[in-house]
């Protein structure tokens, strides 16, 4: 569990750093939009990145992606996947769905409400 | 992060063509080897251009294909992940593979119009989505998606295929937007009327009557398509994304 910790605190970290280099660590309860500044496609990628080390895909069915706010919401989605228990764990996915949408940053919003990304 | 000509010098670069055993995809597969890069390929049967290809690379060092049938989406994430497992990377998707149907909306069979939204249009997407998995990390990558002169201009007998057709310009044009930011290129490439199995049931009057309409007066080859899907896999299109070329003679006009 450590290490599967750490691997996804390595790979938020590198995905921030190409943003933001001055960032030196991130932390499990970092907002990875409010604290660190990512978008929804940083997430994509970060996603992609983790499939491609831990060939696992939680959001594929387990989880919904819309439910990660923080690295620790994404340990926890992972562990769902490496996790043994047939008694789902309670954590990030089993949350109330935060009253924003996912990943999208307030720019996201006010563009999407200016009909900037679809109609 | 790399731009594509800092990643292209770095490892041979490694396709993806969905069904490359015969007509364009073939040709294209021929293209993109005699242009150095690793192709990987599928459909559900084997030809002798296979064959050929890989008794000439038993190692699989240049070329790599396995049979699938494209309307499975496991199977081609299988794929997909099976090609970044083996060369480690994921530079380009070429969406090739696609079935017709002839015939007027109201005769034909609902198992018809299925199969070609599965193959045309829902494989396209579920095979772009594994493969953005590998180009997403990599930060660059460059998709090219087969339209038709069938998805900018009307014809009677082709209403579904072209609505398949039409769709992937819109998947083009929202996800190039999508992806951008992350250096993944997506564009279309629309061809007129080519010499394949595809149109091997047009008649000599019909094809006459194709070139007749067709300003460069003659119908087109793979190759005259297989140029430009290089060009716009290359660094050479590097600004170039979102957008719908037609390699038709002038035929759309
Ligand atoms: N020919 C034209 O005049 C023309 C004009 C405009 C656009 N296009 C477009 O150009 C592209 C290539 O056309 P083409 O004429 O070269 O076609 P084609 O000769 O019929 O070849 C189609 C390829 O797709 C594969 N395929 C079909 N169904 C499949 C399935 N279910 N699973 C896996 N592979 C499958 C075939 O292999 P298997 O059958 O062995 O599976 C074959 O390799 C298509 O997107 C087509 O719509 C063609």
């Amino acid at each position: 569990m450590e290490n599967l910790n750490e691997t996804i605190l390595a790979v938020v970290l590198d995905v921030v750093q190409e943003k933001s280099p001055e960032i030196e660590a991130v932390r499990p309860d970092q907002m990875l939009v409010e604290d660190l500044g990512l978008r929804s496609l940083d997430l994509a990628r970060i996603i992609a990145k983790l499939e491609m080390k831990l060939d696992v895909d939680p959001f594929a069915e387990l989880v919904a992606v819309t439910s990660i706010r923080t690295s620790g919401d994404l340990s926890a989605a992972y562990a769902k996947c490496f996790s043994t228990d047939e008694e789902p764990a309670p954590e990030a996915a089993n949350r109330p769905r935060p009253p924003r949408a996912g990943l999208a940053s307030q720019r996201e919003l006010r563009q999407k409400a200016r009909g900037e990304q679809s109609q | 992060m790399k731009t594509k000509k800092e990643s292209m010098t770095a490892e041979r670069q490694v396709a993806i063509v969905s069904g490359g055993s015969r007509g364009l995809g073939r040709a294209i597969v021929a293209d993109l080897l005699r242009r150095d890069m690793i192709v990987a390929t599928f459909s559900r049967s084997k030809t002798p251009f296979i064959e050929q290809r890989l008794a000439a690379d038993p190692q699989a060092e240049s070329f790599h294909w396995a049979s699938i049938d494209g309307a499975d989406p496991q199977a081609l994430a299988g794929f997909a992940r099976d090609v970044l497992r083996r060369y480690g990377r994921i530079d380009a998707l070429v969406n090739n593979m696609a079935v017709t149907g002839d015939g007027l909306l109201t005769m034909i069979r609902d198992a018809d119009i299925h199969a070609q939204v599965s193959i045309n249009l829902e494989s396209a997407i579920f095979l772009t989505r594994a493969c953005l998995k590998g180009m997403l990390p990599q930060g660059s990558g460059s998709i090219v998606n087969i339209s038709s002169v069938n998805a900018l201009r009307g014809h009677a007998g082709v209403s579904i295929y072209s609505a398949t057709k039409a769709a992937l310009i819109g998947l083009t044009k929202s996800l190039a937007v999508e992806v951008g930011p992350a250096g993944i290129r997506i564009n279309c490439v629309a061809p007129g009327y080519f010499d394949s199995d595809m149109t091997s049931g047009f008649t000599d009057d019909q094809r006459a009557r194709i070139a007749r309409r067709t300003p460069l007066r003659r119908l087109g080859t793979v190759e005259d398509i297989a140029n430009l899907i290089w060009f716009l896999l290359s660094p050479e299109a590097e600004f170039i994304t979102a957008q719908v070329i037609a390699v038709d003679g002038g035929f759309v006009g």
